[in-house]
């Protein structure tokens, strides 16, 4: 029932985007060929619309990908991609109220009342704690009175009535998606349902919900010491370019989002022209596409708004930071590189294999098995997002009683190997097979393949770009993980944030 | 859980669907785009057909129990397997020890092949292989590439039938156990979850939790004697779904498995737990800005003739997502919460009811008190028709995507096989869900659920709370061990 929590994301994204290729013709897997099989349109108004047919089962998923994120977000308005992406579920002007016309008025003085609220705020000890009080007081007898007119989560119930699994949205640095699958009869419903969230979005319950983010983020951030750690260690590694904010957003930020603006940024940002719908199931192209078109073009076109332009400076020099909690030690190691489709990025992604990828891995092999000093150490390239210019990520954690200093010194001694000694065309091979292996996997199930096929449609602006991704992964050599290990694995392009526990705790 | 079922689901869903076909019909054309503007809960879909695919059941000579089914969509075979073990069978002084033989018959080699050749053969042939202990039952997996599978079934065989152990790897297994004792205090779910156990299954030996002490006493030998009491081809089942020929695949299974042999004595019986009477409250202390609540009672097991019935009503009070009683009112309604829910259990002989919320601290209290009084309000303020419809048509129409993965379809029927369902359980899931009346929820929320008697769990720092433990029942204090 959780939608999926914004950050959460990112802690599978690394491990799952290299998965995000295919093998057209390659020896020994019969040709499982997505470039016959997945059918593109392009709505009047600019939407990309994808298909592909499978009929296992009478079933389908839906993924509508917005390419929107945390990135697009300003300054003081950390969140609101995220804030936004919980309102859509509040439902339209026909979907969870009673009598809109009149609902209308109430949500016009709550967001005045907000206002008056956050003016007084602003004033810091200046401010009338009275005054606040009588506020806080209207704001609560406006949302009594706001219930009348509410029938509470019409979309997640009329979608469960009808069989729907998975109802979530994940935002991501990078894109927002929105997901469900139904049984097959129902697309109808969801396109019915979908282009009214995006026509007539009400964004009705706005201030409980800001409350309910504010908890999601005390559960996901601030009550897990690894996610404090991490938070800030993008906050280091990224001084200009917004990767470095968290996705659910500042608490002072969050606190203070309102309504009219978070509408604002919906419309500025869910253009059509951003916009990809992705069904993959038991669906006949030539018999949805009509459907679609009937729902779908009816939100009208838009111009794009100007790209991010923010480009993160070289890194002068070594960074690092330390988070204190009280718990056990965890070591979190960055260096910069470029995004996909840049000819490095390929190359660290066959790193990422070679480091970290099962129990023959360099690092499991001598960390964990040999040395023993690591409890967990994994590597991921490609974060927090793939917009734009990223990390290549280490995580590991190590075991008692060796410390994170003996385990950082370890990891990077590995990483210095790579520059030195070639890699041997056996484990070359077993890191591109399991690559191959592992993208398999993922063709047999329809919220994968929507996923993937959305993915690379909205980053790229062709699905087939994973076809390609996986063709530049097959032709990575030797040479070209020297070289991309001598290049990026530096001291100087290098972040290295440690989790110390405090001395307070101990005592404990 | 999921359920699953064969034959009767077509003409389950023609009968879900014979109505608004009907009315399609009468009005036939134009119907499409008045939807346009029509209110979902008004539209019309045209029925769904389809014959879902038939999970085979056949049994080696030695006892081992398969379930087959092809599908050739993709040139891969996966293998699943349940054993008739769990971490119950640890002894008391050694907990852990059921884990720690299924991590190390994966890492530990056998006589013949050493660890690390055996990861080598696996991770170059890029197939995934594991074994994995739940409470009441052992796991393996295998997935392998089709052109592969006789070399990756090889290993696994001999890894399940005769695993070395050898101590090196033992060791490494006890040392990363610990650190992950010693490691799960970081995160207040484990620990409410761990703690939440231990009060609920007091006396039992689904409440222990293994400790550094626990696993340091464990040998070689202990997981010697594990393995030969427990992996015995009679108390196995091995799922296979992908891309193969049922007869083809049972020849080579027979021939792959023909020398182990079955074993006669019985598994030991492990007694179901007791429920406890007092309300009481086990508090962690744990510096957090936000507090972790769980609280529950035992309740009815798998076969009891409320199942259904108390499932429904779970749905309805926490179990159903936004529409539930708790995530409306606690979330949605006053905001105090990301997580808020509830969850029924049914396993076999017993079964487990709780409910759960995180929470900042200043609204600890508030959200208790709501809690209860909500759990409480099923008996007062019983559930609505419209509720009921809700819960049913939701259960009854997400029974589709039990057949969405071949593999998924296979470990289903084979964990209802292991906890003894009868054959037809699946083909009469959605007419015995569709029979569940009102008064079924009525009886089932009045007799199933006990707030007054359960147990809470609470992680977080009172001191910041809006009100005092106290007041939901004698207060237990739970100190976290401290490490050195």
């Amino acid at each position: 029932m959780n939608r999926l929590r914004a950050t959460a994301r990112l802690w599978i994204l690394g491990t799952l985007i290299f998965l995000g290729l295919l093998f057209l013709d390659a020896p020994g897997i019969p040709a499982f060929s997505l470039e016959e099989r997945v059918k593109e349109f392009t709505l009047e108004n600019g939407m990309r619309v994808l298909f592909l047919e499978r009929h296992q089962s009478p079933t389908m998923a839906l993924y509508i990908r917005f390419r929107v994120g945390g990135i697009d977000e300003n300054i003081g308005m950390t969140g609101t991609a995220h804030l936004l992406e919980h309102m859509l579920f509040k439902g339209t002007k026909t979907l969870g109220t009673k009598d809109y016309a009149e609902e209308r008025k109430i949500l016009a003085r709550e967001d005045s009342v907000n206002m008056a609220m956050e003016a007084e705020k602003i004033k810091g000890d200046k401010a009338n704690p009275e005054y606040l009080k009588y506020l806080q007081e209207s704001l609560k007898s406006l949302q009594e009175e706001h219930k009348k007119y509410v029938v509470k989560d019409e979309i997640e119930r009329v979608y469960s009535q009808n069989g729907g699994v998975g109802f979530n949205a994940m935002t991501g640095a990078d894109t927002t998606t929105y997901v469900i699958s139904l049984p097959s009869n129902r697309l109808e419903l969801w396109a019915r349902v979908e282009s009214d969230r995006l026509l007539n979005p009400v964004l009705r319950e706005f201030y409980s919900e800001r409350d309910v983010v504010l908890e999601e983020r005390r559960r996901s951030i601030d009550s897990q010491p690894e996610r404090i750690l991490l938070e800030n260690f993008l906050a280091v590694s990224f001084i200009a370019h917004p990767y470095g904010r968290p996705i659910i957003g500042w608490p002072s930020d969050v606190r203070s989002l309102d309504r009219e603006a978070t509408e604002r940024f919906f419309r500025t940002f869910y253009s059509p022209a951003n916009t990809v719908l992705t069904i993959v199931g038991d669906v006949k192209a030539e018999e949805a596409l009509p459907v679609l078109k009937r729902y779908f073009e009816r939100i009208p076109r838009q111009v794009l708004p100007p790209p991010l332009r923010t480009v993160e400076p070289p890194q002068p020099g070594e960074r690092r930071l330390e988070v204190l909690a009280d718990a056990n030690p965890q070591l979190i190691i960055g260096f910069h590189k470029p995004n996909p489709p840049h000819a490095d990025d390929s190359a660290m992604e066959i790193i990422e294999g070679l480091l970290s990828s099962g129990r023959t891995s360099r690092f499991y092999r001598r960390l964990v098995e040999e040395e023993k000093i690591a409890a967990e150490v994994s590597a991921a390239n490609g974060w927090p997002g793939e917009r734009s210019p990223n990390l290549f990520v280490i995580f590991a954690a190590p075991r008692h009683p060796h410390t994170a200093a003996e385990l950082e010194k370890a990891v990077l001694e590995e990483l210095e190997r790579l520059k030195r000694e070639p890699v041997s065309a056996e484990e070359l091979a077993k890191i591109k097979n399991q690559i191959q292996t592992g993208f398999l996997r993922q063709l047999n199930s329809n919220t994968k393949l929507a996923y993937w096929l959305s993915y690379g449609q909205t980053l790229f602006g062709d699905w087939r770009y994973l076809v390609r991704r996986l063709e530049a992964y097959e032709k990575v050599t030797p040479e070209d993980i020297r070289h991309a290990a001598e290049k990026y694995f530096t001291a100087r392009n290098r972040t290295v944030a440690s989790l110390v526990r405090t001395a307070e705790g101990e005592k404990k | 859980m999921k359920r699953t079922g064969m034959k009767s689901i077509v003409r389950f869903f023609l009968i879900a669907f014979l109505a608004l076909a009907a009315a399609s019909l009468a009005q036939p054309a134009p119907a499409q785009d008045e939807n346009l503007y029509r209110h979902p809960r008004d539209m019309k879909f045209p029925p769904l057909s389809f014959t879902p695919p038939q999970v085979s059941r056949a049994y080696l000579p030695n006892g081992i129990t398969l379930f087959l089914l092809e599908d050739p969509e993709l040139p891969l075979i996966n293998l699943s397997l349940l054993v008739r073990t769990g971490s119950i069978y640890d002894p008391v002084d050694k907990v852990g020890l059921a884990k720690l033989t299924a991590a190390v018959m994966r890492t530990g080699g056998t006589a013949d092949e050493s660890p690390r050749e055996i990861n080598e053969a696996l991770e170059s042939m890029a197939a995934t292989l594991e074994f994995g202990m739940n409470r009441e039952s052992g796991t393996g997996s295998l997935s392998v590439q089709k052109k592969d599978f006789s070399r990756a079934l090889g290993i696994f065989a001999r890894l399940l039938m005769r695993p070395a152990f050898r101590s090196e790897q033992v060791d490494l297994a006890k040392k990363q156990e610990i650190e992950a004792i010693r490691r799960s205090d970081d995160d207040p779910e484990e620990i409410a979850y761990r703690e939440f156990r231990r009060a609920l299954y007091a006396g039992n030996p689904r409440g222990w939790v293994p400790t550094l002490s626990s696993i340091e006493k464990i040998q070689q030998s202990d997981l010697l004697a594990f393995h030969r009491q427990f992996f015995r081809p009679n108390q196995i089942l091995l799922g296979v779904s992908g891309d193969f020929k049922k007869g083809e695949m049972i020849t080579e299974l027979e021939k792959t498995f023909q020398d182990w042999e079955r074993s006669s004595s019985e598994i030991p019986f492990v007694p179901s737990p007791l429920p406890s009477e007092s309300r009481a409250v086990s508090y962690v202390p744990k510096d957090l800005p936000q507090a972790t609540l769980l609280l529950g009672h035992l309740s009815i097991p798998l076969n009891h003739p409320d199942y259904l019935p108390f499932k429904v009503t779970n749905f309805i009070l926490g179990g159903g997502g936004f529409n539930s009683r708790l995530t409306q009112e606690i979330r949605s309604n006053q905001g105090l919460s990301y997580g808020v829910g509830s969850f029924y259990q049914g396993r076999v002989g017993y079964g487990v009811f709780g409910a759960f919320c995180q929470t900042k601290s200043a609204s600890v209290h508030r959200a208790l008190s709501l809690m209860y009084e909500i759990i409480e309000g099923m008996k007062k303020k019983k559930p609505t028709l419209e509720e009921m419809e809700w819960a049913k048509s939701t259960l009854i129409n997400q029974f589709i995507f039990s057949f969405v993965s071949s593999a998924s379809l296979v470990s289903q029927k084979m964990q209802l096989f292991y906890d003894g369902q009868p054959e037809d359980y699946l083909e009469k899931y959605p007419q015995r869900l569709g029979a569940v009346t009102l008064e079924d929820l009525d009886r089932a929320a009045e007799k199933h659920l006990h707030p007054e008697s359960a147990l809470l769990v609470v992680v977080g720092k009172e001191e910041n709370f809006d009100g005092p433990l106290s007041s939901f029942g004698t207060v237990k204090r739970i100190d976290l061990p401290k490490y050195d």
